[in-house]
């Protein structure tokens, strides 16, 4: 007798069927055992486009179980149309709790920023990454590139920051800025801005960067050493907004968005909405700022 | 052959990939692995059968080493995949500390493509952060540690330690090693606690 039999759910658990998430899991632990080190993996088909996330979503969803507490950030926004559709496909496939308080969230997916709060060592962080080849700006062959990190030869991104330096008279690299992984491999931080930068180093959680299109996964594991590249007399510097009060808070140090309203005037807005949030609540989040070194002369 | 019928290939191996994903990126602590009622054959903890469960397929090979052929026979009628040399296996799953050789005879990747070493899964007696009677004290430092840390590793065989720190001296090339242990303090509950090649190991 042909027994007719109805599934609870259209899908697999979490979307990805599990031959595919177990390889992407062990992919996940060769990047975290090489620091720094891009892992190719197989990038399965996801119901949106490559390159608007898939990476990301690849990676939370080998993550997460249903006691997991997801919450995901675009540009430090809980509430952009990137970040709602996509919390609500991983809610949809994974019925796990989802939220937007930052010390809440047990995995917490990020589209070119670090929360602006410390994480937790029970937290992870997964990065969507768009190009994770840092030396594609300055080598256009896959094969040589992994040549050149194979043998630490980084000289060509150094004569590249040389360059800028000496035509504009600073590095000009605001987002996605060369960072050395445990005095080794370089890699790049994703789009996040300078800001967010010291905050990789040393930091209590897991951080994940997965690309889709480019099929790459990759690791900083927690309380890894994290250098920005900068000559002895050219320190890397983060963004000032010294003197500046978001418009909404009245509060500064953080990073903050510039908002233009007309021709003449422009108002600040601090960048992270849970952020934000606390503050107009009255706490203020525990944060690590970076100290910008004295510029010279 | 058992077949296990109880073990969820979704959410049982989410939750112990989850383990050892944390133990990988924190080298040397030990994290739970959750009790779950399966049968595994004489000799073959549960801990070690569910991070092989976890992490074995058909896409990959294995080796074992150290077990009777009932074990061998267990893993491939579980996961269906095959046994390959020690040379070529992707995973090496051992009771108690891998012999030097095959630490030394193991995949160890190329420069290009670190990632196609060998990982192992080793079924090993107790470890603990405070000394034990006839312990080996390890200091593990690296990614993913603080400052150091110290474990006292019972039984343990210092010649493996020094290849393991040899096989692992050119980063990036290397292998990983899971461990799945047990708690004496906490009987019944099993742990699992990786070294990655990343980490540096000092004897004693």
């Amino acid at each position: 007798m042909i027994e007719q039999k109805k599934f609870e759910r259209a899908y697999n658990y979490a979307f990805i069927d599990e031959g595919t998430k177990m390889e992407i899991r062990r992919k996940m632990l060769k990047a975290v055992a090489i620091p720094g080190y891009q892992v190719p993996y197989s990038s399965p088909e996801m119901p949106i486009s490559r390159g608007w996330g898939t990476g990301g979503l690849h990676a939370s969803l080998s993550l997460i179980g249903p006691k997991d507490t997801f919450k995901i950030i675009d540009q430090g926004s809980d509430a952009s149309v990137n970040a709602c559709n996509l919390r609500n496909f991983v809610k949809r496939m994974t019925e796990c709790k989802t939220t937007f308080n930052t010390s809440e969230a047990t995995i917490i997916q990020t589209r070119h920023r670090v929360t602006e709060e410390v994480l937790t060592d029970k937290q992870i962080i997964v990065f969507q990454v768009p190009q994770p080849e840092i030396l594609r700006g300055v080598e256009r062959f896959e094969y040589k590139t992994r040549i050149m990190h194979a043998e630490a030869d980084y000289a060509k991104m150094w004569v590249s920051l040389y360059e800028s330096y000496v035509k504009f008279g600073d590095i000009m690299r605001g987002a996605g800025y060369p960072i050395k992984v445990n005095g080794r491999y370089l890699m790049s931080p994703s789009p996040i801005p300078r800001w967010d930068v010291p905050n990789l180093s040393h930091s209590n959680a897991i951080q994940l960067f997965s690309a889709g299109r480019e099929k790459r996964i990759y690791c900083v594991p927690p309380h890894t050493l994290i250098e920005p590249l900068e000559f002895e007399d050219v320190k890397f510097r983060v963004e000032e907004f010294e003197g500046i009060k978001c418009a909404v808070t009245d509060e500064g140090e953080a990073f903050m968005d510039e908002i233009y309203e007309n021709e003449s005037s422009k108002k600040f807005v601090i960048n992270d909405s849970n952020f934000m949030d606390r503050l107009k609540e009255g706490t203020r989040p525990n944060q690590r700022l970076f100290k910008n070194p004295p510029r010279n002369q | 052959m058992i077949k296990e019928k109880n073990y969820d290939t979704v959410f049982h191996s989410q939750e112990h990939f989850r383990s050892v994903l944390d133990s990988m990126a924190r080298p040397g602590k030990l994290n739970p692995i959750t009790d779950i009622e399966i049968h595994p054959v004489e000799g073959l903890r549960k801990s070690t059968a569910c991070v092989a469960f976890a992490l074995i397929n058909r896409d990959v090979s294995f080796q074992i080493l150290g077990f009777t052929g009932e074990v061998v026979d267990y893993i491939k009628a579980n996961r269906n995949t095959d046994l390959a040399p020690t040379e070529q296996a992707d995973f090496i799953i051992t009771l108690g500390y891998p012999e030097p050789e095959s630490v030394e005879q193991s995949k160890e990747g190329i420069l290009t493509y670190p990632e196609t070493s060998a990982s192992f899964i080793c079924q090993i007696p107790e470890v603990s952060d405070e000394p034990m009677e006839g312990s080996l004290k390890v200091t593990l430092k690296g990614p993913g540690i603080p400052e150091e840390k110290t474990l006292f590793f019972k039984d343990a065989d210092p010649r493996f330690f020094e290849a393991l720190s040899l096989k692992n001296e050119e980063f990036p090339l290397g292998v990983d090693m899971i461990f799945t242990t047990f708690s004496a303090k906490q009987p019944g509950v099993e742990q699992v606690l990786c070294i990655p090649r990343s980490t540096q190991i000092k004897i004693g």
